[in-house]
Formats: structure tokens, sequence, C-alpha cells
């Protein structure tokens, strides 16, 4: 059995490794055959043909492409991804400095996601074919059916037009600068309470969904008929048998929302214009900034991989029937 | 019970598309002139306007003539078998199939009727008086005479039609006074003297006609209504395009790898993990950063974006299929393998590739209205409904109406279709 984990670990992390080789490969060859070469905007067509010809060849271009190639990916996998013409800074700085912001919404509403729909799975079983479940699974089909700039927008205008409660945009107050360390870290808060709502709100409209038909089915199976027919209380088959099972699925959800914890928060950022990775690359789409918005697509591309491994990992992991198959 | 509540969501569906077509109807026999006379006429070049408006008339007869024979046979008025039995059999599927079905196929309607059933989606000439109207706001307006003379067949329809010259000579306003011989007509703040010839009457008075606003206004004065209406319209165009690409491209190669097998498998399933490591929405962006946008663009990039999930349902449904017994049974028997792939593989895979597909537009719907409302997606002047949602959320401060109203449109698209997939699902596994 470990023998059999092992070699699934190997295989997919291999994968994984050939995967990202080839998507450093495709984003290079995208960039060099579009229209425009990307680097244009280092230097005026003013200016004159040798001129331009230095320039170019201080970056590199006058050489092969194989050797481009390989410098790219040397500069990629050492975290060098050039420097941002408009923001005059190296990208990897940007990125750091965004990727916080977007890793504190997402995260903190994926713990807040997973702590929500486990009780919320169990009540919904609890009340099954009643009202309630029937309401309550009708309402997370719309909410799901929403994207997530209307749930925002709502959120929005409810929460801080309407009733003034929460600020409707920005990171922090104006007057941040002024604050102690505790006031920071409540303005801070404040200002992100309306985001991590609206990304909670969406995707736990799929996973109490998800998590609700999982808990029925196991709730269904024969050893499940069987204990209850023995004479176990509703209560601890609830908990001790029918979770456990429903859970292992829903576990694997989880890993593959891990790969999109940078790019699922791309819109609810430009709703409330806070400065992650998302709102980074759209602003340089529009400034034509190329390295951020390339080193934009990597990092979140590699955190997708990154999350498809550790989903495969997860299921191996709990349910070992399915691993043979995807060894096989 | 459960019958019962169906046939009356059953009836009150097809009375509400009878109504749609009843409210059209003097737009339905112009076009139908206008259809008769350029039929006679020589000229045959039309525009896009054109061949929209002359199509949606055509939807809208057709669904008048349906909705009449349905309604008939659903009160027991008319007898016909067919219907009959299609109704029986519409109450023996699920209420989400039922539900979904009847949504997203009025849904279709009103995008392939929308020349008919909603004015231009342009501006409207008084920006000052039907800027920002809140929903079911009324507005009156009197018609300046048509001094450029009157037109003659083809000509005065087209123009009644297609050019709004009508509504170019409508005067909004918010007060009227009458002196005499003049009519002077209240703009909020400013005031503008007419002549009492100048302006359509009866009997020496002038006419005063009126607008509603059902959906209210935009801040240029638009009628949401009729934005909503095209918005639902162009989002269904780009989604169904887009996922009609993504179905050629990934049963294609969905079917091969699976029916092929070896080799050929794996190469191209680890190709549908590759582009599956992006994210959707980032490669649609990637691609526009680089490529620029307009509707056709965006219609190939969702295309590309969504095939993969179709080619992993189709390889592995065909696998699952060649292993069953009756095929493999062909197969010794010695049918030839094209026969075997086109009539029994491709009929048994199909449904669930039909469902992936629903489900595939309506995230085509949901990545292309995100697109729009971070203004990446369609460009402004057309109504999209992420374009709308976006204008809604500048103002939204001032006029809830926008985005609130094109939210509840564009939540009804999406949902229609998931509830779609979703019964057929059930139906499907249940069968």
């Amino acid at each position: 059995m470990k023998k059999n984990l092992l070699k699934l670990v190997l295989r997919r992390f291999l994968i994984s490794c050939l995967m990202i080789f080839l998507l450093i490969v495709a984003v290079f060859f995208m960039m060099h055959l579009l229209p425009g070469e990307p680097f244009q905007q280092y230097y005026s067509p003013r200016l004159g043909n040798e001129l331009a010809e230095q320039i170019k060849s201080k970056f590199g271009f006058d050489r092969p492409v194989s050797v481009q190639l390989l410098k790219w990916m040397r500069n990629i996998l050492s975290g060098d991804f050039g420097f941002s013409i408009v923001y005059q800074k190296p990208v990897i700085v940007l990125i750091s400095e965004s990727i916080i912001v977007t890793l504190s919404i997402s995260l903190s509403s994926f713990i807040l996601q997973i702590l929500l729909t486990i009780p919320s799975g169990l009540f919904l079983l609890k009340h099954a074919g009643k009202k309630i479940d029937f309401i309550i699974d009708k309402l997370a089909l719309i909410i799901y059916s929403a994207p997530s700039f209307v749930v925002a927008i709502v959120l929005i205008y409810f929460g801080s037009i309407l009733t003034n409660l929460f600020p409707s945009s920005q990171l922090f107050s104006y007057n941040y600068y002024e604050m102690t360390t505790t006031q920071k870290f409540f303005d801070l808060m404040h200002h992100l309470i309306l985001p991590i709502l609206t990304l909670t709100i969406t995707s736990m409209s799929f996973s109490i969904r998800y998590l609700r038909q999982n808990l029925i089915e196991a709730s269904n199976q024969d050893f499940v008929v069987a204990l209850r027919a023995s004479g176990i209380p509703e209560n601890i088959l609830r908990k001790n048998h029918i979770l456990p099972n429903a859970l292992i699925s829903y576990i694997t959800i989880l890993g593959l929302e891990i790969g999109s914890l940078l790019s699922k928060t791309l819109i609810t950022e430009m709703v409330f214009s806070l400065p992650g990775i998302g709102r980074l690359m759209v602003d340089s789409i529009f400034s034509r900034d190329y390295p951020v918005i390339v080193a934009c697509v990597m990092i979140s591309s590699l955190m997708v991989i990154f999350g498809n491994l550790i989903a495969d990992l997860l299921i191996s992991r709990f349910n070992p029937k399915s691993s043979y198959e995807l060894v096989s | 019970m459960k019958s019962k509540k169906l046939r009356i969501i059953f009836i009150s569906y097809f009375s509400f598309l009878l109504f749609l077509t009843v409210i059209n109807i003097n737009k339905i026999f112009a076009g139908i002139n206008f259809i008769y006379l350029l039929f006679i006429s020589v000229s045959f070049r039309l525009s896009l306007r054109e061949i929209d408006f002359i199509q949606a008339t055509f939807v809208l007869i057709a669904l008048f003539v349906l909705s009449t024979i349905f309604l008939l046979v659903s009160f027991n008025i008319l007898r016909l078998k067919f219907i009959e039995r299609l109704i029986n059999k519409m109450e023996s599927i699920n209420l989400e199939y039922f539900s979904g079905l009847i949504l997203a196929f009025f849904m279709i309607i009103i995008s392939l009727t929308a020349p008919v059933i909603s004015d231009e989606p342009s501006f409207y000439k008084d920006v000052a008086i039907t800027k920002l109207l809140p929903p079911f706001s009324k507005v009156n307006y009197v018609v300046r005479t048509n001094l450029k003379g009157s037109f003659t067949g083809l000509e005065e329809i087209k123009k009644k039609l297609f050019e709004n010259e009508e509504k170019e000579r409508r005067i909004y306003f918010t007060k009227i006074e009458f002196k005499d011989t003049l009519v002077i007509v209240h703009k909020n703040k400013l005031k503008e003297t007419i002549h009492i010839k100048e302006i359509e009457t009866v009997n020496n008075k002038p006419v005063i006609y009126s607008k509603i606003f059902f959906a209210g206004t935009d801040e240029f004065g638009r009628d949401m209504l009729s934005r909503i209406i095209h918005g639902v319209r162009i989002s269904i165009f780009i989604g169904l395009l887009a996922v009609f690409i993504s179905f050629l491209f990934g049963s294609v190669i969905g079917y091969s790898s699976g029916i092929i097998g070896g080799v050929v498998d794996v190469l191209l399933m680890r190709l549908v993990d590759f582009f599956l490591s992006f994210p959707i929405l980032f490669l649609a962006i990637f691609l526009i950063a680089f490529v620029g946008n307009s509707i056709f663009l965006l219609i190939i990039v969702f295309g590309f974006s969504g095939w993969m999930y179709i080619a992993r349902i189709a390889r592995n449904e065909s696998i699952a299929c060649m292993k069953r017994e009756f095929v493999q049974m062909l197969i010794l028997a010695g049918q030839s393998k094209i026969k075997i792939i086109t009539k029994h593989i491709l009929p048994n895979t199909f449904s669930s590739i039909l469902i992936t597909l629903i489900f595939q537009m309506s995230n085509v719907v949901i990545a292309e209205s995100g697109l729009s409302f971070l203004g990446l997606g369609v460009q402004p002047p057309t109504p999209t409904l992420g374009n709308i949602i976006k204008s809604g959320y500048e103002n939204l401060s001032i006029a809830w109406w926008i985005s609130f109203l094109s939210g509840i449109a564009l939540i009804t698209v999406i949902i229609s279709f998931n509830l779609l997939a979703e019964g057929l699902k059930n139906y499907y596994h249940k069968k």
C-alpha cells in the first residue's frame, strides 16, 4: 500500500514538474509569436536603428531563440520575472507585495468556509426533506449561479451604502499611518470584512450543496442502514459514520480550491479595489506592462498545478481505492 | 398534485409568451409588410439589423401560432395527440429539469426576438430628463411634426422600424403650458417655446404621449429594459457559440483519445491537464492582453478555454462504454468499427456530454460577464450584462436599479442553464 502511495506521489510530482516546464515554454513562445515585441516600450521608434539594435542586444534579443529560452527559464526558476515598466520596480517585489493581500483574503475565506460548511451540512442532514432544507438548497443554487461581482455589489449596497457599516473599498482608511498597531489591525479587519464575506458566500454556495449531496448519499449506504437498524442513535451515527465518509470527497474539493486561491479573488479585488494580485494584473493589462502580466499568469498557474498535486495526494490518502486508478 | 402544479406553470408560461407576441403585434405586422415589400422590390441588400428584425419577426409569428396551439391543448379545447403526449412527458420529468428547460427556452426566445420586443438600446434625445429614472417612472412627451415630408412604401417602414425617425422627433418634458398658439415646454430648469404648428395636434391641442420606463434608465438616459434584453441576447450568443466551439474541439479530442487509446490517449490527456492548469479567466485575460478584444475573439477564447472538460468527459465515457458487454460482443461479432462508434458509442455517451455542455454554457456566461465587468470584454457602447452591471456599480449610491435588475437578469440566465443541467443529470441518473 505504502509503496503504491510513494509511486503515486513521485509520478504526480514528475508530471507537475513537466507541466511547469511546458508552461514556461508556452508563455515564452506566446510572448514571441504574438505581434509587437513585448519590450518595444523600452525604446522609442524615433531613435536611430543602431541605437535600437544596441538596446535589443542589451536585452539579448539578437541571440538565437534557444539561448533566449534557456535564459528565460533560468530567470523564472530563480524568481526573476524582470522589471516592471510602469512601476519601475522588480516584478518579484510587486508580486510579493500583492500576494500578501490576496492570500490574506482568500485564506481567511477558505478557513471560514470550512468552519461554516461542515456544521451547516450536518444541520441540513438533520433536517433532510424538510422545508428549511429545500429553502437553503435552492438559495445556495441561486447564490452559486450569481457571479461574485453581483454578490459583492449586493453586499456593498446593503452593508456600505444603505447602512454605512463597512467601507466599500480600499484596504485601509486615509489616516492609517497615524494609528497604533491594534488600531491598524482593526482598521484592516474592518475593510476586509466585505471582501472576505463575498468570497466565503460564493464558495460556500457550492460546497454546502456538494457536502449535502454526499451526506445524503452516505446516509443511504448499506452499513449506515445496518448500524441504524442495530439501534445506534442517529446523533452518533451522523457524527461518527456518515460525516467522515462524506468528508472524503469534500476534502478533495478543498484541495482543488487551494489551487484557485490566487485566481478566484480577481474580480472581488477589482470590485473592492484591493491591491491584490488580480488587480495588479488587470492594471498592468491596461498599461501594457507585459512582464507583470506574465508573472501574474505564471504564479497563479503554478498555484493551480500545486493545488492539483495536493488534491491528488489527498485523494490517495483518504480514498485509497481511487489511488489505484490514478496510478494505472 | 405535482402534475397539476406543472400544468399551471405550463399554462402561465405559454400565456405569457402569447402576451409577449400580442403586445408587439403592430411591430409584427410592420415586419410582415416590410418583408413583403422587400420581396417585391428589386434591391435585397440587407443590413445586419434588418436581418435580425426579419428573423425575430418569424420567430414571433411561430411563437404566436405554437403558444396558441399549446394553450388550446392544455385547456382541453383542442385535442392533438402528439402535444398531449409531450405535455405528459414533461410532467413525468423532475421539477428542476422542467423549470430549467422553460427558463432557458424563455431566455433564448428573448435573445432571438430582442430587435422586435425591445427598443434600440441607443441614446434617448433628452438626457436631462430621462437620466437615472427609477423603475416604473412615467415621462410625457409631445412629437414634432414630420418636416421632412412623408415617405412611401418600403422607405417609410424602414424609417419607422430601423432608423428611430419618430423617436428623434420626440420632445420629453416635465411640465407643459399653452399660450394661444405657443407651447412652452419645461425640461427641469430649461424652457423651450414651440409654435403649435410644429407639433402633432388633434383639434388644435397638442397630443401628449407618455412612456413608462419599466426598468428605469441609466446615467445616459437609456432605457434599461431594452438594454438588459439586448445584454441577455449578447451573453447567450457568445455562450452558445463558445460552447459550440468547445464541443467540436473537445469531443474530437476526447473521443479519439478514448477510442484509440494507448500513446495517443496519454499524450492528449496530458495536453488536457496542461490547459486545465490555467485558470479560465486568466487564460482569457492573457490572450486578450496580447491580441486585443472583440466579440468574435471573446467567443474563440472562451471556446478554447472550455474544451478540456468536454474532452475529459468524452474520453472517460467512451472508455467506459467500450468496456460494456454489448460493445465487446459487437466487436466479436465483426461489426465494423465506424458503425459501432456512430451507432452505439456516440448515442450512449452523449447525455453526459450534453450535461457538461450546458454547465459550460453557464460558466462561459459567468466568465464573459466577469470580463466585461472588468472592462476587458465587450466594450461599452454594446450592452452586455457585465457592462451594464459595471455602469450600475459606478452609480450604485444613486441608482440601485441598474446593477440590481441587470444582476437579476444575469442570475436568471445562469440559473436557467444550471437548473437544466442539474435536472438532466438527475433524469439520466434515475434512468
